[in-house]
């Protein structure tokens, strides 16, 4: 997007077509963020589309001291937390495949990685977390957000984020303790 | 396990980040070299961390993201609605069809001053007026006006029949919602059509009837009347199809002028 602040001030004013530039920016990367949060594609679309509902709502709230993304971001794992987009429907989305075990464990990771039955399994550890160790884990992991900047988030203490990481990460070992026999100890 | 082996896994999270402090990690690295059952721990934890960045997320194609779309603009316009409503709490039945007649009233009054803007006599204006004042034919091709004189007729038409189809009846929704997923199509190619600045107001009502468009291909046969009142609510907020009768009127002018010599004027 050219200039944020400029859209921004667009949705204020009324053009309804500036919503949908932010809509299009940012939809695709706050759909991956709350795929990873709920686990699946029908609460991951809910989520989504709340955190837009919320973000126009809130949008002349928005101070600019950070960016848009981070915003949108922010919102979507405290509603997240808060149960508004938790989980409706990962109990039927979970594939069936999370019960088998892989047939060679010693297989090639890289390998192991791309199979369906090892994404199943790790979307099946993923929702085996708390929502506060999901949340911590899916924004230190994938969003690559710094320890200090998942506190900010999620409004809780750098020692505190430090704890959730490392129980979310043993739990998630263990969860996927078929892949290396010697970490789930 | 040993005292110094526990600390060691306690830091192995953090270790794998690179969020250790210097001096941890030297600590850190030390006992890595020295503790062949840390060392697999860790590089275990690391692997195990690998995979589950392989974790993908399937894409969604670009039917489900317009979808997307549809239901957010769906719902933003009911909120706007329901905030309106709650703020005139003295908004009841028998006002509603007064205002409506005074709209009614003010629509019509309206029109006949556009009217008579649009249709009035040609005033022999000053060379300067003239250059000043700004017609489609001053940004657009023919082939471009005509483009867009047919996409606004086509969507005319297939709104007016949404909102005939009373009750809603699922094989004639179907086969406007396929038309409707055309003429979103259509919309994106006639909107870089009207990259022209001077195009602004007909792109924006493009990208307006895109929005209604979309509410359409979403549009759920079961859900019936309240669809219809939702999308009626829509055209009625941005006053659709006065503004495509106002930009038709505007470029079938051009187009099809009452004498050769307006056209050679306006272009």
């Amino acid at each position: 997007m050219a200039d944020e602040s400029a859209v921004i001030k667009r949705v204020l004013e009324g053009d309804p077509s500036a919503f949908r530039e932010i809509v299009d920016q940012h939809g695709e990367t706050l759909y991956r963020l709350a795929f990873r949060l709920t686990g699946n594609a029908r609460d991951a679309e809910d989520l989504s589309q709340e955190v837009f509902i919320r973000a126009y709502q809130a949008l002349k709230d928005f101070r600019g001291e950070a960016k848009l993304s981070s915003w949108l971001h922010r919102i979507a794992v405290n509603m997240f937390l808060d149960g508004e987009g938790r989980l409706k429907h990962s109990t039927m989305a979970l594939d069936d495949r999370a019960g088998e075990e892989p047939a060679d464990t010693a297989a090639d990771p890289g390998q192991l990685a791309s199979s369906s039955v090892l994404q199943a399994h790790i979307r099946k550890a993923l929702l085996a977390l708390s929502p506060k160790e999901r949340a911590v884990f899916v924004l230190r992991h994938y969003q690559e957000l710094s320890l200090r900047e998942v506190g900010e988030a999620l409004s809780i203490r750098p020692g505190t984020v430090k704890a959730l990481l490392f129980r979310a990460v043993r739990k998630m070992q263990k969860g996927l303790s078929f892949y290396r026999k010697d970490v789930a100890e | 396990m040993k005292l110094s082996c526990r600390k060691h896994r306690k830091l192995s999270v953090m270790a794998a980040y690179h969020d250790l402090p210097a001096k941890d990690r030297e600590w850190f690295e030390r006992h890595l070299s020295e503790c062949d059952d840390c060392r697999t721990a860790y590089e275990g934890m690391q692997e195990t961390l690998g995979a589950l960045s392989a974790f993908e997320v399937p894409e969604r194609d670009y039917t489900r993201r317009a979808q997307s779309w549809a239901s957010i603009s769906a719902r933003l316009q009911e909120t706007q609605a329901a905030s309106r409503r709650r703020s005139v709490p003295l908004w009841r039945p028998s006002y509603r069809i007064a205002a409506a007649s005074m709209a009614a009233l003010l629509f019509l009054a309206l029109g006949i001053a556009i009217g008579r803007y649009v249709f009035r006599e040609p005033v022999a204006a000053p060379a300067a007026d003239h250059a000043s004042s700004v017609t489609p034919g001053d940004s657009l091709s023919t082939l471009q006006a005509e483009h867009a004189s047919e996409y606004l007729d086509r969507s005319k038409v297939l709104i007016l029949g949404i909102m005939n189809n009373n009750p809603v009846s699922p094989a004639s929704l179907q086969r406007q919602q396929k038309v409707s997923r055309e003429l979103i199509a259509e919309a994106r190619l006639l909107q870089e059509e009207l990259s022209d600045p001077r195009q602004a107001r007909l792109r924006v009502l493009v990208a307006q009837l895109e929005d209604i468009l979309s509410q359409i291909a979403n549009m759920d046969a079961e859900k019936g009347i309240s669809g219809v009142e939702v999308l009626r609510s829509g055209l009625d907020e941005g006053a659709i199809l006065f503004k495509i009768n106002v930009e038709q009127m505007q470029l079938d002018d051009w187009l099809y002028p009452s004498n050769e010599g307006d056209k050679t004027q306006g272009s």
